[in-house]
């Protein structure tokens, strides 16, 4: 592909959706040109397990001839992605990021990816991720198939976890978008590493048919892109009940909101506590976006979280869900197969976890949503940092170095609460932080046209990795 | 390649459970008045989250039955808390009969990963006993949805 067009690939979905319109760039020219891009980075990332190179150039030539006939499927139409090896596509491996599924072959594709094929999308590639989606447990970054993503922003750090690869291949534009999942903060922590903007969506917002499922009522579809805009466009073509999926929601998406409307929004500040050591830059960058949204016009106030073990009855949920899920794993031996050294602790531990534990769970989050929604009856959103910490050196062990509770993960996973990460600056080690806006159930527009709102007046969001100015 | 044996794990068919609940307002209705008026009440007291308080949950192992990464950040969490408190050493959480029982019996670990596990239940058991001495009103049902389901072709 020539160094003209190479400032594409940069593009958001937007922007390509413009150019392409335009006859400037064609969506074969995109393939070429992201195949070139992940032939050169890729090897020092391991963003993605399978790149679904002739697929993708079926997909384009198909998008330009219906393009060119007049028929416009929307602003996907021509735009390629990538998607977590946790989603079926028939006729190609999906291997679950682990080693006992690594030659798995699906026969159908997953609800997701049929829905993002009609839009037109262009399937560029399977995206690595953690093990299982991290359901065994984890302490290392390299619990994976393939091995430790990297992240674009140092390669000496990780890209945390479990959707590494959906974050490291949008961040390093080798893709403009990815779907990624999250049962507790598989998305959003990628999306703060790696300096993207990730939506995890309402519980039920998106299908998971055709999807690993880790924890039935907490795993959740999402879109990982460089942009609030282009989650936004991604998530219109996600969303929606279907009919595979009994857990989804008949609950309409509704209509954009407008940054006029996030300047009238109410957000709760949350100020988690501060652990030890942490980096006052990550909390001046914090302080620095709360500014950004006053002055935009958002109203902010600080705000408690009503009193609830929100993590906790998570964590059983979560134990116990992801137990019953890989039983048969456990019972054959072959959690023995993972990556991790830990992984076969997991079962062990589930069976500390009674079924009256876990009805519980399901109580106390039952009046957790509630008070939750009351509290939404007040505010438009809360907002709080994704996480105190930049990326994680590539070997560290995870335990020594993540040691702050999540109360905003905690409670939004809980109760299926959607939440967006936003990149809101950087570290003193020059690595990306981010925010999340966290509205009620079905309020993905809310937190949308904060995001859109923060962007506007910001360009954290397009900040490019040293990668790619380095290598260049 | 293998064709994908493990269609159980994967979404399909009919299953269904937790839902998130909208506002009030825009809300459809669960539960009920008793409840609904209990909660508010949790927050009209002003019983704020204690976000001082550390939950002894490290969040990065997220996603799963994530104990083999939760335990270590959790103990120190727990003695950091204790640490604040008093110069005292704190005490060693204790692990209940049911975990050493488990520790001890769980066949085809090795003395290595017994031992690890030794160290990481006592912050699940911590999880465990926040959640089971939570209070909640009786008449607080779980997230769970269960539906008698017709047989095909049969009349309404």
């Amino acid at each position: 592909m020539s160094a003209v067009a190479d400032r594409f690939l940069d593009m958001t979905v937007t922007d390509l959706g413009v150019k392409i319109r335009a006859r400037e760039v064609t969506p074969t020219q995109l393939v070429e040109g992201f195949l070139s891009r992940i032939d050169r980075f890729d090897p020092d990332l391991h963003a993605f397990v399978t790149v679904t190179k002739d697929l993708a150039f079926q997909q384009a030539r198909d998008a330009e001839r219906e393009l060119a006939a007049g028929r416009d499927r929307g602003p996907l139409h021509g735009i390629p992605f990538g998607a977590k090896d946790l989603l079926s596509t028939a006729g190609i491996r999906t291997t679950w990021g682990a080693k006992p599924y690594a030659d798995q072959v699906p026969d159908r594709d997953a609800t997701v990816i049929r829905k993002l094929r009609e839009s037109g999308a262009v399937l560029l590639g399977k995206c690595a991720m953690i093990e299982l989606a991290g359901g065994m447990g984890y302490d290392i970054a390299g619990a994976s198939l393939t091995g430790a993503a990297r992240n674009p922003w140092d390669t000496g750090r990780w890209t945390c976890g479990s959707s590494s690869g959906s974050g490291a291949a949008v961040a390093a534009r080798l893709l403009p978008f990815a779907v990624g999942s999250e049962t507790w903060g598989s998305i959003v922590c990628p999306s703060s590493f790696c300096g993207i903007t990730g939506l995890r969506p309402t519980y039920g917002r998106v299908s998971r048919h055709g999807a690993m499922a880790l924890a039935w009522t907490m795993d959740k579809l999402g879109p990982m892109a460089r942009s609030a805009a282009d989650c936004e466009i991604a998530i219109e073509a996600m969303a929606g009940q279907d009919p595979e999926d009994p857990t989804s929601a008949d609950e309409p998406l509704g209509p954009a909101i407008g940054i006029d409307g996030a300047k009238r929004m109410k957000v709760g500040v949350l100020r988690a506590e501060t652990p030890k050591n942490v980096d006052a830059a990550v909390i001046k960058a914090f302080d620095q976006a709360l500014d950004d949204l006053r002055r935009a016009g958002v109203g902010l106030e600080e705000i408690k979280l009503p009193d609830f073990p929100f993590e906790e009855a998570a964590w059983v949920i979560v134990t116990a869900e992801g137990a019953a899920s890989f039983e048969s794993l456990f019972d054959s031996g072959r959690v023995r197969m993972l990556a991790d050294p830990g992984a076969g602790l997991a079962q062990p531990t589930s069976k500390l976890v009674l079924a009256t534990d876990y009805l519980k769970a399901m109580r106390i989050r039952t009046a957790a949503q509630r008070a939750m929604a009351s509290l939404y009856a007040k505010w438009d959103a809360v907002v709080g940092l994704a996480t105190h910490y930049t990326a994680s050196p590539v070997d560290a062990k995870l335990s020594d170095y993540f040691s702050e509770s999540d109360p905003l993960g905690g409670t939004g996973n809980l109760c299926g609460l959607p939440g967006l990460a936003v990149p809101c600056g950087h570290g003193s080690d020059g690595l990306p932080v981010a925010m999340v806006f966290m509205p009620g159930a079905f309020e993905e527009r809310k937190a949308l046209a904060l995001g859109k709102l923060y962007q506007s007046v910001t360009d954290w969001h397009t900040k490019r990795p040293p990668l790619l100015t380095r290598t260049a | 390649m293998a064709r994908d044996s493990s269609v159980s794990r994967l979404y399909h068919g009919p299953g269904g459970a937790f839902n998130a609940a909208r506002e009030p307002g825009a809300a459809r209705p669960c539960g009920s008045v008793l409840s609904e008026i209990k909660e508010v009440r949790v927050i009209d007291e002003g019983k704020g989250k204690d976000l001082s308080r550390r939950t002894a949950l490290r969040w990065m192992a997220v996603a799963g039955p994530a104990v083999a990464a939760l335990g270590g950040a959790a103990l120190r969490a727990e003695e950091a808390k204790g640490d604040a408190k008093s110069e005292a050493k704190p005490e060693e959480p204790k692990l209940s009969e049911e975990a050493r029982f488990t520790i001890r019996n769980e066949p085809g670990l090795s003395d290595a990963e017994r031992a690890k596990l030794e160290k990481q239940l006592p912050a699940f058991e911590g999880a465990l006993r926040k959640v089971r001495d939570f209070t909640l009103a009786d008449d607080v049902e779980p997230a769970l949805h269960f539906s008698a389901l017709r047989a095909p072709g049969e009349r309404r």
